[in-house]
């Protein structure tokens, strides 16, 4: 762990997406059933990428899900869990959330990345490292995205990944 | 940002002597219906599309369009002006052409966006009003290897007659960067036979015959199931296709406007589609009938 006297953190990239589910791909006015959030954020030595995601479905939104996808998509932080994964290993920093999105562009969709504001992080805690900070500051960004666009009756699975990243 | 296309004249298209052949597509009546009309005119209306959110991540930036009357949903392209390639009237002419063959393409359409245009979200380049827009053949799809899991053999196997007529075509339009993995959609049940939509033509047409790539076979990477192709299927397509008639190809080629397709390529079009028409059985390695 590498420690740093951490006073104000600037994200170079910060990268938002959605996870949905489209009921009928043919009807703009069918049901999307959103499933999950993502944030992606590089900025100095660090890439860091964050996923909150419903742990189950509703009957109602079970029903409405074609049977191809009815089984894998009841419990979305199960199926999505091992993509998440994939990402992380296999594309770029700051191109995780791309990786999906050119996957998932049909029925299910993970929306293209779209760079949010500039970033500058303050990290509560004067004595907090960079991993800590990062961290820190993609669980809040989840935190806040998913109260807007997730049924939060229940509270989501949230899997977040940090590292140094590989690029400078 | 929406638009109303009524100042273009739907202009019929050469009869199809051919006649529908089961087993190369299984689209529901709708979809068919729609490819009835779209395939007749290169801009169909009256469509009132209004840009929906972007959608996929390729060099064509697409990006979702919905009818604001009817609620069709449809995929367009290109996202941004990109004056490489003439992608959206490769998406056109390729889906036409597939449509007198009665192969697993959906319907495109042309379509002008008018207003302000926003740039692309990711690379900030300015927008295309010419675009076209791609039919949803159902109501869920995915991509091959987003579905790879769940086929079953029995719906690999029903895959081959369709997508090895597919192959043939693609050999004809030069269509070169084909993986079944993600330019195949499919919308398994369990149960033969599989649905399949074949799509993404962009790099097809004079985007190989101007780059001097290969203008062979098509190199299709395809599921190992179906690597052994159909023989009857590639013989009834190719014979399919060498009875297109020089009109019904410039009628689909022609009527495309220069908005969509510059003049060099629409050339190149209407030299390259007849000659390899004719050589369409030595292409693919069949003897002429």
């Amino acid at each position: 762990m590498i420690k740093n006297s951490v006073t104000t953190f600037h994200a170079a990239r910060c990268l938002q997406s959605h996870i949905i589910y489209r009921c009928d791909l043919q009807r703009a006015t069918s049901a999307n059933i959103h499933l999950g959030v993502l944030i992606e954020l590089v900025g100095g030595n660090w890439h860091s990428l964050g996923v909150a995601l419903r742990r189950a479905l509703d009957k109602s939104e079970i029903d409405a899900i074609a049977s191809t996808w009815r089984e894998r998509l009841s419990a979305p932080f199960n199926y999505f869990q091992a993509e998440f994964e994939t990402a992380w290993n296999e594309a770029e920093p700051g191109a995780c959330i791309d990786w999906l999105a050119s996957k998932y562009g049909a029925s299910l969709l993970v929306e293209p990345a779209l760079q949010v504001d500039h970033q500058r992080i303050v990290p509560a805690d004067g004595d907090m490292d960079l991993e800590q900070v990062v961290r820190a500051h993609v669980f809040s960004m989840l935190d806040v995205e998913a109260k807007q666009f997730l049924d939060l009756s229940k509270p989501p699975a949230v899997v977040v990944e940090s590292e140094r990243a590989k690029v400078a | 940002m929406s638009a109303k296309q009524d100042d273009v004249s739907v202009t019929p298209a050469p009869e199809c002597k051919m006649s529908g052949v089961s087993g190369l597509q299984y689209f529901d009546a709708d979809v068919l219906a729609l490819r009835e009309i779209w395939s007749r005119c290169a801009v169909a209306n009256p469509y009132a599309w209004e840009r929906d959110g972007p959608n996929g991540v390729t060099d064509s930036a697409p990006f979702d369009m919905k009818d604001k009357q009817s609620g069709l949903r449809g995929k367009a392209k290109p996202g941004f002006v990109k004056p490489d390639v003439s992608r959206a009237a490769h998406e056109k002419i390729a889906s036409d052409l597939a449509a007198l063959l009665d192969l697993p393409v959906p319907p495109v359409t042309l379509f002008k966006i008018t207003g302000e245009l926003p740039p692309d979200p990711q690379s900030k380049a300015a927008g295309d009003p010419f675009v076209s827009i791609s039919a949803w053949a159902f109501p869920s799809c995915d991509e091959w290897r987003v579905h790879a899991s769940v086929i079953t053999e029995e719906e690999k196997a029903s895959a081959i007659i369709p997508l090895s007529a597919v192959w043939v075509f693609d050999c004809w339009i030069s269509a070169e960067d084909r993986s079944y993995t993600k330019h195949i959609l499919v919308a398994p049940s369990g149960k033969p036979p599989l649905k399949i939509a074949c799509v993404d033509y962009a790099f097809s047409l004079s985007r190989s015959w101007s780059s001097g790539g290969p203008c062979g076979a098509s190199n299709w990477e395809m599921p190992f199931e179906v690597a052994k192709r159909d023989a009857s299927s590639v013989k009834f397509v190719a014979d399919k296709i060498s009875g297109i008639s020089n009109s019904a190809i410039e009628e689909i080629v022609k009527r495309v406007e220069p908005g969509w397709l510059l003049e060099e390529r629409r050339a190149l079009i209407l030299k390259n589609l007849p000659e390899r028409r004719d050589r369409i059985h030595e292409i693919v390695g069949i003897p002429r009938p």
